[in-house]
């Protein structure tokens, strides 16, 4: 691994002339650091404690080739035409933007890619991406570990394309915006990808980031970093729907700072054949701020899928609601990693953390660890986890009523996603409930 | 009338112990039979029997129902045949609304019997109808089945699904436990409502006070896991008076 | 107090017959500072052990030189660093000259804390650890040689053996062999390892088949616990269809001059049998700025190695500087059952990351955790658990329940339950919530006529109650009130 560390290293100084943005010196210390301190921590292991749950040897048995064009092109005609409440789509292909549809760009809304922001307005973007040591866990044990988020400083390193998002003062967007992620690969590469959602005071908008299965006939990595900003009074929605082929590994990583007043909502809904870390790190800055943040994972055969969320409250009166959902199937594996973090005088947080998770097989296996880390004293949090199979009880019943086994089972798994699907708006429930669907017919 | 359901000395065994020992019992279309007992006595047992859930073990004796053999069909097809359980404590099924699922149960149950399904707007008919007899509001058809329903309302629940999906053998497991006086009045006259010569009746109860409003036309004691005594009306009386030990000892 | 009395006077009817077990001569000695192969081999000399055991603990020593760069790193505590090359291995017991000499010359702090929980003068000074206390143990027990027989007569007669580990080594040798290290392998972690090394002594016990243990075995029976090692080793082995009851610790203040404890606790259950393991732990916290505290670095474990056996641990912790430790039940056999029951406090500069592993590996296996962390002051409190279903625990079912108490603005309440299931048909639930102590609560409390710290241990002991009432009777009565000492100081 050390080997690969070093070649990575290497590639890095190689290709720095090829990474866009360079000549902003900001960004070229950034890139330097990052790159610096993936030397030094590597892939995390399962030493570290965020990732002791299941292995990442496809990362570290493989070498992936940066920055590489395979010369497949797109046929933008062949795609399906954007949903009807989509206002707004950025096609992404290969890890480039390959166009940005819209009918009518509404005012007070900038969507480009990074590379443009770089070159045209840089200052707009400084602080707005972060190292990745910003995310990095006070511990109390006095302790602080870079080797968690050594794959956002690999991404912060090597990042070359990605979307920024830009909602001025109150504007309200209408509809969403889908950020698709395409591709079709020939060999081992691994794509960096870092989006950025800026929303001003009182704004209001809603993303959608799809990452579509991909077409790879090798093994891909792909890397995904959004930076989130919601000023004071602003509401923003970040859902991801997370697809992808059994030669995929893709790690997603969200980052979120959550001013006064401002609501931050996430549903990720990942049904992966291949192997996909999900991370949402949000820190209420602001008084009033809240959080839902709403996880589905839906594993089948050799799936590994991962849901990590940490949630910080550091200002009073702040909220947060997490969910997470878990249903597998023949030998998926899935694990989620909730936390919510009280810092001290943060009083009357308010925070919640529910995980459940279905093994509907005996070769199935589910991890779940929901920490709580409380420092103030006035405040009301809670979680559960349940861990089983679809209750016998429910089963007869339902049987009894002339429903039929399997018909009985979907019912019940169904049920069971529902609790996610159904805090989704009209804009996204339908593509949601479709997920759903195909999952289940597959799997049971 | 013919008979509808036959049960031939009947062993069952849960968990290793024999709870039903030589059960017999005799319904003939359109009667509706009550079960009496003490705690214990095999009472519900009966039930879950009848309605085919796992973990009961039948060691000897048939059950024929409709000239089928019972014991052979699947829960889900013992229910298209027109076996209806009301239970004694109906589950909770989050997330999923009480119309969904009795629109799921009926048309699995057509389909299983080649009959035509019904579209959504000829369920809602339907059960709006059925709803306004039993003085059910329409609210609870979106609420989750029997979530942070009442005691009351789950039987009333109960009731409504037994006339949605029109049986043939209604089996009422202590559908009196836990209501108050109005809730018994208005599930027992849902029950009689749906009363006529194709229904087929069990009611499993401990008291009297159901049977007041209901008229069985039989009653059967069951005790120590057989029928020990069939008769009819002044039968319950006579437990009023001598309670079981009264009557078992009797014979 | 009565229940305090009644201890005594059973340790004073013990000790007699005890006598040559315990009580055993040691030289005033010193093995120098450090830790080396020479060590391990002076500790194994001292006890006259057989050579089997001395290779045993170098294998240990080897294996925890390789763990040592590897000290573990994930608790959520904080400590300077342990320097293992700069302490004492192997230390006889003072010599009197060094103790002191009455109760007069011990911290008044600890004195009135004895007074508050109603310990007798002469527990007092036996605990203190004063000059020839000890004696007076021994020699009150001539007064009651008769009692003292039946007492020894009773245990011995059911063919119980409760002894320490070094004389179980000589007399019961394939016993030990056999269990020793059976549930705590001696690389099961770093702290194991090395107890594996050096352990000095500890307590042995054993439960022969069909027997069901008359009284509660307590480790105030064995008088060298005055004493408490710093490296122990206890063995509690409960053979077919027999029960146990074992009582650890007391609930007075130890005073202790060894900063680091790393026990090993190991229990094995055959089939049918049942060991109830309960714990108060109350050694010095620290004063108000985390100086001079125990580390309590501890490995528990109990294996339910037979078909329907039960084990079951309740403990108090409401002292050390840093407690770290998670008593675990391996759920071998089919329908085995284990249990969790704690309440541990953290209050001044006192940190405690602490739980469970319950481990499921038999058909039907069950387990139930109950965790309640109080914290005050700058305390830090950390519950950590582990359940995992393995592949072959058909139908097993889990449930915990973990909850927090914070009072006042600088301590913190954690949990991190950490849950791994491989098989559908297993259940898991876990609920924890965190709560603070309202000021109305506090307010009606005292509107009543309580002090604030008297209403905060109501209102604690409320909290607390289902842990509490699932140890021994005398226990839980003391418990009680060691809470309200604990808690001193954290309200207005």
């Amino acid at each position: 691994m050390k080997n690969l560390q070093h070649r990575y290293f290497e590639d890095y100084n190689k290709n720095k002339p090829l990474l866009p943005g360079m000549d902003v010196s900001w960004l070229k210390d950034l890139r330097e650091e990052a790159i610096c301190q993936f030397k030094k921590d590597g892939f995390p292991d399962r030493s570290v404690e965020e990732w002791n749950n299941y292995s990442y040897k496809a990362l570290t048995d493989n070498y992936f080739e940066p920055l590489s064009d395979n010369k497949v092109k797109i046929n933008l005609k062949s795609l399906e035409e954007k949903d009807s409440h989509c206002t707004i789509r950025v096609i992404f292909f290969n890890g480039k933007i390959v166009n940005i549809e819209y009918n009518h760009l509404p005012e007070g809304v900038e969507v480009n890619t990074l590379t443009y922001f770089f070159k045209n307005n840089p200052d707009f973007l400084k602080n707005k991406i972060s190292t990745a040591n910003r995310y990095s866990e006070e511990r109390l044990s006095n302790i602080i570990d870079s080797r968690p988020q050594s794959i956002v400083a690999f991404n912060t390193a090597f990042h070359h394309e990605g979307a920024v998002i830009y909602i001025k003062k109150n504007v309200k967007v209408p509809g969403y915006i889908e950020l698709l992620h395409l591709g079709e690969y020939n060999k081992n590469i691994m794509q960096h990808m870092r989006s950025v959602v800026y929303l001003e005071e009182g704004s209001n908008c809603e993303v959608l980031e799809n990452i579509v299965n991909d077409k790879a006939s090798d093994l891909v990595f792909t890397s995904n970093v959004t930076d989130i900003h919601v000023c004071d009074d602003a509401s923003l929605s970040f859902h991801r729907f997370i697809k992808g082929k059994s030669n995929q590994i893709h790690i997603n990583n969200v980052h979120s700072l959550i001013h006064k007043n401002s609501n931050f909502f996430s549903t990720s809904i990942i049904n992966s054949l291949g192997q996909v870390r999900a991370e949402n790190r949000i820190n209420l800055l602001g008084e009033n701020a809240s959080t839902k943040i709403n996880m589905l994972m839906l594993g089948s055969k050799n799936t590994v899928l991962e849901g990590l969320t940490r949630v910080q409250h550091s200002k009073k009166n702040t909220r947060s609601d997490q969910k997470a959902r878990i249903v597998l199937g023949q030998n998926g594996k899935a694990s989620f990693q909730g936390k919510i973090r009280v810092n001290q005088n943060s009083d009357g947080t308010l925070a919640n953390m529910s995980s459940k998770s279905l093994l509907l097989s005996d070769k199935a296996r589910v991890n779940s660890k929901p920490e709580l880390e409380i420092l103030a004293d006035d405040v009301r949090c809670s979680h559960g986890v349940t861990v089983g199979n679809l209750s016998e009880e429910q089963l007869f019943y339902l049987r009894s009523r002339g429903i039929p086994e399997v018909e009985a089972r979907k019912l019940l798994v169904n049920a069971f996603g529902n609790t996610i699907l159904e805090d989704l708006n009209i804009n996204f429930a339908d593509r949601a409930k479709k997920i759903m669907l195909g999952y289940y017919n597959d799997t049971i | 009338m013919g008979t509808a359901l036959e049960i031939k000395d009947l062993f069952v065994e849960v968990d290793k112990k024999e709870i039903l020992k030589g059960l017999s019992l005799n319904i003939e279309h359109g009667e509706l039979a009550a079960i009496m007992g003490p705690n214990g006595a095999g009472k519900s047992t009966l039930a879950s029997v009848l309605a085919g859930k796992e973990g009961y073990n039948v060691t000897k004796g048939s059950i024929k129902f409709l000239g089928k053999d019972l014991l052979k069909m699947s829960t889900e097809d013992r229910a298209a045949a027109g076996v209806f359980l009301a239970f004694q404590y109906p589950v909770e099924i989050p997330g999923v609304a009480t119309s969904t699922f009795v629109r799921t149960a009926l048309n699995a149950q057509k389909r299983n019997r080649g009959e035509a399904e019904l579209d959504a707007m000829e369920f809602l008919k339907l059960a709006r109808e059925k709803a306004k007899e039993l003085k059910m509001s329409e609210e609870f058809f979106q609420r989750a089945v029997n979530v942070g329903f009442s005691g009351g309302e789950k039987k009333r629940a109960e009731v409504f699904q037994m006339s949605m999906l029109d049986p043939t053998l209604a089996i009422l497991d202590e559908t009196d436990s836990g209501l108050d006086i109005d809730a018994l009045k208005i599930v027992a006259e849902g029950v009689n409502r749906l009363r006529d010569d194709k229904l087929s009746g069990i009611v499993i109860t401990h008291y009297q006070r159901l049977l007041d409003y209901l008229q069985p036309d039989t009653i059967h004691i069951l005790a120590e896991g057989r029928i020990i005594k069939t008769g009819d009306k002044s039968l319950a009386l006579l437990l009023e008076e001598k309670g079981y030990q009264g009557i078992v000892e009797a014979n | 107090m009565a229940a305090s009395t009644e201890t005594i006077n059973a340790v004073e009817k013990a000790t007699k017959d005890y006598k040559y077990g315990f009580v055993t001569e040691i030289e005033t000695e010193f093995a120098p500072k450090g830790l080396s192969e020479d060590i391990v081999k002076f500790i194994s000399k001292k006890n006259d052990e057989p050579s089997w055991l001395l290779e045993w603990r170098l294998e240990a020593y080897r294996k925890w030189l390789k763990m040592k760069k590897d000290e573990p790193k994930w608790a959520n505590i904080h400590f300077p660093e342990i320097d293992f090359q700069d302490a004492y291995y192997y230390a006889a017991p003072k010599s009197d000259e060094d103790k002191p000499k009455s109760l007069d010359e011990i911290d008044p702090e600890i004195l009135s804390t004895y007074n508050k929980l109603g310990i007798p003068i002469k527990e007092q000074e036996m605990l203190a650890g004063i000059a020839g206390s000890g004696n007076v143990a021994v020699d009150a027990v001539f007064d009651s040689v008769s009692v003292a027989t039946t007492f020894k007569s009773k245990l011995s007669e059911l063919g119980i053996i409760f002894c320490p580990i070094s004389e179980a080594v000589k007399n019961h040798p394939d016993l030990v062999k056999k269990y020793l290290g059976s549930v705590v392998p001696q690389t099961d972690n770093f702290y194991s390892a090395l107890n594996s090394a050096v352990y000095s002594d500890g307590s042995f016990v054993y439960i022969p088949e069909g027997v069901k243990c008359p009284m509660d075995l307590s480790t105030y029976f064995r008088i060298n616990a005055a004493e408490t090692g710093q490296f122990e080793r206890t063995l509690i082995v409960a053979d077919k269809g027999s029960y146990v009851s074992y009582l650890e610790g007391c609930t007075a203040p130890m005073r202790d001059e060894n900063q680091l404890h790393a026990a090993v606790v190991e229990l094995v259950a055959l089939d049918d049998a049942e060991i109830k393991y309960s714990t108060v732990q109350n050694w010095y916290p620290g004063d108000e700025n985390g100086k001079g505290g125990i580390y309590n670095f501890v490995t528990k474990r109990g294996a339910c190695r037979g078909d329907n056996s039960k084990i079951s641990w309740t403990q108090v912790e409401t002292g050390s500087a840093i407690t770290w430790k998670y008593p675990s039940v391996l759920l071998q056999g089919d329908n085995s059952i284990g249990e969790f029951y704690s309440v541990a406090i953290s209050n001044k500069k006192q940190q405690a990351d602490t739980g469970t592993k319950m481990v499921h590996i038999g058909k039907n296996t069950k387990s139930t955790i109950i965790s309640k962390g109080i914290s005050a002051g700058y305390g830090q409190q950390t519950y950590r658990g582990l359940v995992r279903m393995q592949a072959g625990a058909d139908n097993a079912t889990n449930f915990s329940q973990c909850d927090s108490l914070l009072i006042g603005k600088n301590c913190g309440g954690h949990t991190v339950p950490y849950i791994d299931s491989r098989n559908p048909t297993a259940e898991v639930a876990h609920e924890a919530t965190t709560s603070k102590i309202s000021d109305e609560q506090l307010f009606y409390v005292q509107q009543r006529g309580l002090n604030p710290e008297e209403a905060v241990a109501l209102i604690v002991n409320g909290f607390a109650k289902e842990v509490l009432k699932k140890l021994p009777m005398e226990f839980a009565v003391e418990a009680q009130k060691l809470l309200g000492v604990s808690l001193e100081g954290s309200v207005g």
